[in-house]
């Protein structure tokens, strides 16, 4: 004879203001197998998990029904007191009376009502549950970062500054991402890449770091504590162990094209080294520019000059297999193009730049030495127009967000072209001012007013070209005009949108990501720095847009995560997953082709050889896909077998 | 040349009097083209503006008329020529069609049973052109080319404008392009070829669209154009008939032929398309007659 | 790459090999894979006929400066007819020019 106990939470008001709680357990009391009922304030509280300790001892209890909240909030919590009262977590289970229940009724009557039917389905569902053992996993203690950005290189130092090793893979010749590219940051104006660069040697220094660079992760297996991970090296056509970094390689290359570095305002050979400081200070061969082809190697200028005989036109791409305990994913950010901005230019005119465009001239390493110019003509702009929320809080053009960085990146923009062109006039489009961060306000504050900056409250309509010179149309809605204005050149504050390549990325891990495509965090306010996939973190501009300091908090932040879960050498997994009836199954294979995560493979049976589904326990994730596909339905989830699900259905209707 | 192509065809007000070589030029061009235009038989006027208030359904009723008399005529495809009527007819065309329509409140109104469906496609003859006729065979009927003749094409707002109802990309249209090019003409692209002529301001602020006028003839001056190549009457009109108001406060202004697209085609095609151009009833009878509803007015019917 | 095509501000700085193209116009067959190959089109037909009655590559005056010895047409030339010397400095106009 079963022994059932039922718990009552109140949650303050937010159960019991819909549901009458007193009714509800004198109901409840009466159900069948039901030795107590009891309700309380707060069971979540220390004194409401003591209570049902206590009364599972005292009582004898064989299985618990909470009804409180979603077992999303709580399913721990009680999880862990069944467990410290000696019985078997999986025994205990939660109705959820709020989230479904009292939470959506306004009418105390209906809503008590509701909550009954809940509770009788979960104990109907309780009657079948069996105690379930979780297993463990071994914790591989390796740590994958994917993008050698800033986010990238802050996660990598901290997790191999305290002992861990860590693969870096870099899709890109060198680390640095966007902050390499960046002149000065906000608000201090601290150079970029002298902060930067000092971080990028130490993790090429670092003995725990193995560096991936010009590399993708194609492929992913495995979960928590143990992925298998698979690398793909991009042949540099420069061996890495034995390229010094003369450069004598690139005088005599004969080809000559835009450096992706420079946002295409510089010019590099088909060898190259992106920028100067570039980690690893290895040279590449970019094989879609070099005269030669796989088929036919000809110019072999490079060659003949290379002294330490580095370069092997015959590299083939290889992969690599990696095993790693967790992931962080810190794969960027880049700017919306110009081109999706038809009145804008879409990009037509040389003089619309972007805010990377226009980054690459103030650095003093850029194309221009520093010196803000006109693309065309090589002029010094004498009136220069920023356009912010370009692209962005404009849903027209498939951006409904903020990019959270332009207002104060334009700010300083303006500042650093007034510091070079003191008479040069600029004025700044805007919707809004959000400068909030520290220091931040007062920086867009000081630039407006010390430098005699237009700002401009409105919206460009058009740009179009006049001649020599731009022309753009735009509203001041603080004076109500519309203003025509005669510009040189044209810096757009293209809105931040994730990395190309993430959206593959994100199918390549089984992870989720929002409409706009960043990553999505696990919890919006209280995880995230976590994917919804556990072992995968998030750092960085790839779950949103971000500046350099939240970035560097989070990549921080996530690789703490990755630490605590390297701590252990266990990890408990589980055991609410597939399980298949070896002589129910008839070996059709549809669930191998429904799993999502590779769980279910064709194995010949222990008893009869004859081949049937098997399911690797820790690939599986519990989804219940192969439960529900199996057509002799000899595949049951553990914790919802067919017995529970139809007893609850047929106790709530 | 492709066999059976055919199409409704609903003229509007204005291809009638002042337009009248808009359309004698487009029907000359699409009978060489192998289109057969089947004038509806019954048509009214097309709403104009007053059907582009969004919140308001009544005034599209007399779009509703001309759809349910093109159903009823058994046209799946309907064309027209003047920029406005195919505004007005796609807007209450695109009522019936998207999610959050009007089409219950109208039909209810209309006491239509089973009521207009949605189903007539309209046209602007330009869309038509591109959908249905490969510029190569505009340029197979070319007997004089326009060469060295520099003509921009102005595109105005109604085609373009709400997006759910352009022809053409909004901000880049270059729908014209093909067919100017296929005429042997230079295209001339300049920044003002979508943007408003002044509409009809005309009727109340002449000065304002001359202002515009001015801007846009002297952009595409300054482009190089000889000619603007133009698909809408009202666009017609403000650019050609305003020249001399605009002269009053810019004499500089040189004169700038301003021609329907179709006029240029007729004309390399060497097509006689002539009308007495610009017949403007003057007649204040036959103004009359023309205000005065009819009694036989099927709309009328149905309203009742 | 943005789309446009942007003058590239220190295109100056950078210098790339310069070549002197040598064609010996009797050997020629006309079978055009120098032209072909060469990256920058620095080579283009003549406008008269070898004895052997083809058409030959030459090198416009024009385009001199853009040969950037890569010496393609010397090693696709099946008829031993076209050969590049290089110049001692690096002096050819870099051009822009992307083949694949």
């Amino acid at each position: 004879m079963t022994r059932l106990g039922v718990f009552i939470c109140h949650c303050g008001k937010n159960i019991a203001r819909t549901v009458n709680i007193e009714a509800l357990r004198e109901k409840a009391a009466t159900l069948p197998h039901v030795v107590l009922a009891k309700d309380y304030l707060y069971l979540c509280s220390k004194p409401g998990q003591t209570m049902i300790a206590d009364d599972i001892r005292e009582h004898r209890l064989d299985k618990v029904l909470i009804a409180a909240c979603s077992p999303r909030l709580h399913g721990k919590t009680f999880a862990q007191t069944a467990q410290r009262a000696g019985l078997n977590p999986y025994l205990l289970d939660m109705a959820n009376i709020r989230e479904h229940c009292s939470w959506v009724h306004i009418d105390g009557a209906e809503g008590t009502e509701k909550a009954f039917s809940i509770i009788k389905g979960g104990l109907g569902r309780l009657l079948y549950a069996e105690p379930l053992e979780p297993f463990q996993s071994p914790v591989t203690k390796r740590v994958l970062v994917i993008g050698g950005g800033v986010a990238g290189i802050q996660a990598t130092l901290d997790i191999a500054n305290s002992g861990y090793e860590v693969y870096l893979v870099e899709k890109s010749p060198s680390l640095g991402g966007h902050m390499a590219q960046l002149g000065e940051t906000f608000p201090t104006l601290d150079c970029s890449s002298c902060i930067l660069t000092p971080k990028m040697v130490e993790v090429s220094q670092n003995e725990h770091v193995h560096l991936l660079s010009y590399s993708e992760v194609t492929r992913i297996e495995g979960n928590i504590g143990q992925f298998q991970v698979t690398v793909r090296l991009r042949p540099r056509y420069v061996d890495e162990t034995l390229c010094t970094g003369c450069g004598d390689c690139v005088p005599t290359c004969p080809v000559v094209v835009s450096n992706e570095f420079d946002q295409g305002l510089g010019a590099r050979k088909a060898v190259y080294l992106p920028f100067p400081q570039a980690v690893p200070a290895v040279y590449t061969i970019d094989w879609d520019a070099c005269l030669n082809t796989d088929k036919l190697i000809i110019c072999e200028n490079c060659y003949k000059d290379c002294e330490a005989k580095a370069i092997n036109f015959l590299m083939e791409p290889q992969e690599k297999m990696v095993e790693v305990g967790a992931v962080v994913l810190a794969t960027g950010y880049e700017l919306m193009p110009v081109a999706r901005i038809g009145e804008y230019g879409g990009d037509e005119y040389e003089d619309v730049i972007d805010g990377l465009q226009f980054e690459r001239m103030l650095s003093a390493s850029g194309p221009t030495g520093g010196v803000v110019r006109r693309p065309s003509d090589g002029r010094i702009p004498q009136n220069v127009v920023f356009v912010q929320c370009a692209g962005s809080r404009d849903p027209e053009h498939g951006i409904p967000y903020c990019s959270k960085v332009c207002c104060m990146y334009t700010a300083k923009h303006a500042l650093l072209y007034k510091h070079a062109v003191p008479d040069g006039q600029v004025y700044v489009f805007y919707i809004d001012i959000r400068a909030a961060g520290k220091g931040h306000e007062e920086f867009v504050q000081k630039v407006m007013s010390e430098e005699r900056i237009l700002y401009l409250r409105g919206k460009v309509s058009k740009i179009f070209k006049s001649g020599a010179k731009l022309v753009v149309w735009g509203a001041d809605t603080l004076s109500g005009r519309q203003v025509e204005i005669e510009a040189d050149l044209v810096v757009l504050a293209m809105a931040v949108i994730p990395s190309s390549g993430s959206q593959k990325l994100a199918r390549t891990l089984h992870i989720a990501s929002d409409l706009s495509g960043f990553f999505s965090e696990a919890h919006p306010k209280l995880r995230p720095l976590e994917s919804n996939t556990d072992g995968i973190f998030l750092a960085g501009a790839a779950q949103f847009a971000k500046d350099i300091t939240d970035t560097v908090s989070q990549a921080t932040g996530a690789a703490g995560k990755a630490l605590s879960l390297l701590a252990n050498d266990f990890i408990k997994l589980e055991p609410t997953i597939s399980e298949v009836e070896e002589g129910i199954c008839r070996g059709c294979g549809l669930c191998v082709s429904i799993c999502p995560f590779g769980a279910v493979k064709m194995l010949p049976s222990t008893r009869t050889g004859a081949m049937v589904a098997g399911i690797n326990p820790i690939l599986c994730k519990g989804c219940g896909l192969c439960t529900a596909g199996c057509l002799s339905g000899a595949v049951t989830l553990k914790g919802s077998s067919f017995k529970q699900i139809f007893a609850q259905l047929e106790e709530m209707v | 040349m492709p066999e059976g192509l055919r199409v409704g065809y609903f003229p509007g007000c204005t291809l009638k009097t002042d337009a009248r070589d808009f359309e004698s030029s487009a029907l000359a061009v699409a009978r060489v083209l192998g289109i057969e235009v089947a004038e509806l038989s019954r048509w009214n006027c097309c709403g104009t503006v007053y059907s582009l208030d969004a919140v308001n359904l009544m005034p599209r009723l007399a779009s509703v008329h001309n759809l349910i008399r093109a159903e009823e005529e058994g046209f799946s495809e309907i064309m027209t020529l003047c920029s406005m009527c195919y505004n007005t007819l796609k807007q209450t065309n695109n009522l019936f069609t998207s999610k959050n329509n009007g089409r219950a409140a109208i039909n209810d109104f209309l006491c239509l049973k089973p009521g207009y469906s949605g189903r007539v496609k309209i046209y602007h003859f330009l869309e038509f052109l591109r959908e249905k006729i490969r510029p190569e065979q505009v340029k197979s009927l070319v007997v004089s080319p326009l060469a060295g003749v520099a003509v921009a094409p102005y595109y105005g707002c109604l085609l373009l404008r709400p997006k759910e109802i352009a022809i053409d990309d909004p901000e880049k249209p270059e729908i014209l392009t093909p067919i100017l090019s296929a005429l042997g003409a230079k295209v001339i692209d300049f920044p003002f070829n979508n943007e408003c002529c002044g509409a009809y301001q005309t009727a109340v602020h002449q000065e304002a669209v001359a202002r515009r006028a001015y801007r846009i003839i002297s952009s595409a001056q300054s482009e190089g154009a000889d000619m603007i190549a133009v698909s809408c009457p009202l666009c017609h009109y403000n650019l050609s008939a305003l020249q001399g108001l605009v002269r009053s406060t810019h004499p500089g202004l040189k004169a700038m032929p301003i021609v329907y697209f179709t006029e240029l085609m007729a004309r390399a095609m060497g097509l006689d398309y002539r009308t007495e151009i610009g017949v403007i009833p003057q007649d204040v009878a036959a103004a009359e007659a023309r205000l005065r509803p009819s009694p036989n007015d099927p709309g009328r019917e149905a309203l009742k | 790459m943005p789309p446009v095509k942007r003058k590239l501000f220190n295109l100056d700085q950078y210098q790339v090999p310069r070549g002197k193209v040598q064609i010996i116009s009797e050997r020629c067959k006309g079978c055009s894979l120098c032209l072909e190959y060469c990256p920058n089109k620095v080579l283009a037909w003549s406008t008269d006929y070898n004895f052997k009655g083809y058409r030959y590559p030459v090198l416009e005056e024009t385009e001199e400066k853009y040969c950037i010895s890569c010496r393609f047409c010397e090693e696709v030339c099946p008829d031993f007819a076209i050969y590049v010397t290089t110049e001692p400095e690096l002096t050819a106009k870099p051009q822009s020019t992307q083949r694949k």
